[in-house]
């Protein structure tokens, strides 16, 4: 190592520097050790380690105990720094009154990262000198602490993760929680409802990587396409705030804030004082910063499932609804112009085109948007369902297309069990959407009704899930609620301008 | 050791007025015979209030008087809002403020707070009873922009109230935003302050006016 080399350790090592990028090396980690692996099968840890071994992750993952010299047929250590090489990320899983010795040599090792999952530090206040004593160790070098209290982090790409299940197909979506069984719930959620992640990050307490930390992360990350962070609470709001002002500007930022209680103010005085709570403050800063502030668990996953749906095709324009089932069409109507939803108008064109595919549309009522016909006309003539959906997807001011599919209309027209006319109408909806270049939504309604549709709604579900450019939605409030966030992501958009 | 204080009326004014904000015509007076002489000079009608620094809620203790016109009733609003201030507990209850009271399109309200984990922040609300009864308010982070302070006025529900509703005149907005931006400026540059009220801020068709105000700062020993 060279003098100027020395001297910049030495100075980032004085100001306590803390680099978040470091992070890359846990999340790409290639060699991982785990400190307090249990050789008790019914012990967390060893769940754990036996998790990581057995799991997809392909690197190397060496248990630390000095009690034992192997545990689960692989070499045991009794401390870490008699590993030979390099360690990218260590998890240390010992009782709480252990871990800032943990800590003390991951940072004599130089470990670029290390998670710490057991609880009781700065969270009640019997443990604030236990998590000042790991801090204290963490200034006398470059290692940065997830924790403690964290579950740790999902990284489809190495193969880590924290549940059970996981499908390991990478996207771009990153979310970073304060809550570990929210990033285990979203995670789950999410991937069965087609999100793909880039990355979960479980942050605990923040007492080292800090929220500001995590959010810089997100902007410099290539893999990051669209960031969600799950807040509870953040000691340096101004530094939090000027973070995602930046990254807002680069990225979508969707925030959903936990917590809200009244604020403990210092007076209140004045009106301000009496008025203002400090969820207000928090949802000013938000659309300040040009964050998407969301209101849920459910919102959350809907907007990002707009998201995907922005990646495959692009969003703009208006909405077009179709399906059968006149009293459902109004309802949706309804639905939409109390969210301030607009409908697509129809050009004259393809008025004049739907006319030609409908010749007896006067008995139903007029063409228009919502466009609504009989089950039997809708679904008995394959060729014709696919005409309609490109004649409309083709008129320029339609931008996407809301297509409601009812199975109870469909089972009492053509059969509880009719799985060959289903499959016929699935096939047909598949191979449209991918030509079509709007999105399209389905709302598959009434698909677990018990005798009449639960047979034809499972399956006409796991055909349709594979569908390019489908969204599947179960109810009316899930599609207005995902539908409302599409200017969030519409060609307009900032991001992509 | 921190200490909340509530400054008079006369520098909170001060203060406001340096910042940018412009007020009714006003004056402190001392005596039912100063009194007399500014109601002569000030345009009718006018308001009464004790410029004490030490009574916080004057419309409870009734120590403001509104629709005062003509010497004789100045000398009355006078010595009613004295002995009021004086069982509020004021201190220096001879001291009544008197100003000129201003009617125009809408009330609004501009304060400050200071946020435990943000520091100050700027909130606009529609004035009288939409702010206490709809939380009709809007909340950022000191200072904003011109452009975000119009953003914050959009966001209120009684937005259509100052942009020309019904067919009544709109509001000055750019002297409003003007003075959005001059509050949360003074936010960010004067830390001791805890919280601030203008409350109302009268929106005109060319201005708009602040009628009251209330600072609370900290003292840092």
């Amino acid at each position: 190592m060279g003098s100027s080399e020395m001297d910049f350790e030495k100075k980032i090592q004085n100001l306590n520097y803390k680099n978040p990028m470091l992070l890359d090396y846990a999340f790409n980690a290639k060699r991982i050790a785990i400190i307090g692996v249990s050789s008790n099968r019914e012990r967390w840890s060893n769940i754990l380690f036996r998790r990581i071994l057995k799991g997809p992750f392909r690197g190397e993952v060496i248990p630390v105990n000095p009690a034992h010299n192997e545990i689960e047929g692989q070499m045991c250590f009794p401390s870490i720094l008699e590993i030979p090489g390099d360690i990218d990320y260590v998890q240390v899983l010992v009782p709480k009154s252990f871990t800032a010795n943990a800590i003390k040599e991951c940072v004599k090792k130089n470990v670029p990262v290390v998670h710490v999952l057991a609880s009781g530090f700065g969270e009640v206040a019997s443990g604030k000198q236990l998590q000042g004593e790991l801090l204290h160790e963490l200034e006398q070098g470059r290692t940065v602490m997830l924790g403690p209290n964290s579950l740790g982090l999902y990284s489809p790409r190495t193969g880590l993760d924290f549940s059970e299940g996981s499908r390991f197909e990478p996207g771009d979506i990153t979310f970073i929680s304060q809550s570990g069984a929210l990033c285990t719930d979203v995670l789950s959620l999410g991937e069965a409802e087609g999100l793909r992640f880039s990355k979960i990050l479980s942050v605990g307490n923040c007492a080292h990587l800090d929220w500001p930390d995590y959010v810089r992360y997100c902007r410099s990350d290539a893999e990051t396409g669209i960031a969600v962070f799950y807040i509870e609470s953040v000691t340096d709001g101004r530094a939090l705030f000027d973070e995602l002002c930046l990254l807002a500007s680069v990225k979508p930022v969707l925030l959903l804030k936990g917590g809200r209680t009244k604020a403990g103010a210092k007076s209140v005085m004045s009106h301000t004082g009496r008025m203002t709570g400090e969820y207000h403050v928090w949802k000013g800063m938000m659309r300040q910063a040009g964050v998407v502030e969301l209101a849920g668990l459910e919102d959350m996953l809907l907007t990002l499932k707009a998201w995907e749906v922005s990646k495959v095709r692009k969003i703009s324009g208006k909405l077009m609804v179709v399906g059968c089932g006149g009293g459902v069409s109004v309802l949706i109507s309804d639905a939409l112009e109390t969210e301030s939803i607009d409908l697509a108008q129809l050009s004259k064109k393809t008025l004049n085109a739907l006319h030609d595919l409908i010749p007896d549309a006067d008995e139903m009522g007029d063409i228009g948007n919502p466009l609504e016909m009989p089950v039997d006309r809708m679904f008995s003539d394959v060729t014709k369902l696919k005409k309609i959906i490109k004649t409309l997807s083709n008129d320029k001011g339609v931008g996407s297309l809301l297509f409601h599919f009812n199975l109870i209309a469909f089972a009492n027209q053509f059969g509880t069990n009719n799985l060959d006319h289903l499959d016929l109408v699935c096939n047909t909806l598949i191979s449209t959407a991918k030509d079509i270049k709007i999105p399209l939504l389905l709302l598959i309604r009434n698909s677990n009704v018990q005798d009449l549709t639960e047979v034809i709604g499972r399956r006409a579900r796991k055909k349709l899930n594979n569908g390019d450019n489908i969204t599947l939605l179960n109810d009316l409030g899930s599609a207005l609620n995902l539908i409302r966030r599409f200017p969030e992501f519409s060609r307009t958009h900032k991001w992509k301008s | 050791m921190e200490k909340l204080r509530s400054l008079s009326s006369f520098d909170s004014r001060a203060l406001l007025e340096e910042a940018g904000i412009c007020f009714s015509e006003w004056q402190i007076v001392n005596s039912a015979q100063e009194a007399i002489l500014v109601s002569v000079k000030l345009n009718a009608p006018l308001a009464f209030k004790t410029a004490s620094a030490g009574v916080i809620h004057k419309t409870e203790f009734g120590c403001i008087l509104l629709d005062v016109v003509g010497a004789d009733a100045a000398a009355d609003a006078y010595d009613i809002i004295v002995k009021r201030a004086a069982i509020a507990g004021s201190l220096t209850p001879e001291q009544v403020l008197i100003e000129q009271m201003v009617s125009g399109i809408a009330e609004v309200v501009i304060g400050l707070k200071k946020d435990d984990i943000f520091g100050p922040v700027i909130v606009v609300g529609m004035g009288g009873v939409m702010v206490e009864l709809f939380q009709d308010i809007c909340v950022r982070l000191c200072p904003v922009s011109k452009e975000e302070a119009h953003i914050m006025l959009e966001e209120l529900s009684g937005y259509d109230l100052l942009n020309g509703f019904r067919g009544k005149p709109r509001t000055d907005l750019s002297a409003l935003t003007d003075a959005i931006v001059a509050v949360s400026q003074l936010g960010s540059r004067k830390t001791e302050i805890i919280e601030l009220d203008i409350n109302p801020i009268i929106a005109l068709a060319v201005g708009a006016i602040a009628i009251d105000s209330r600072i609370i700062v900290e003292d840092k020993k």
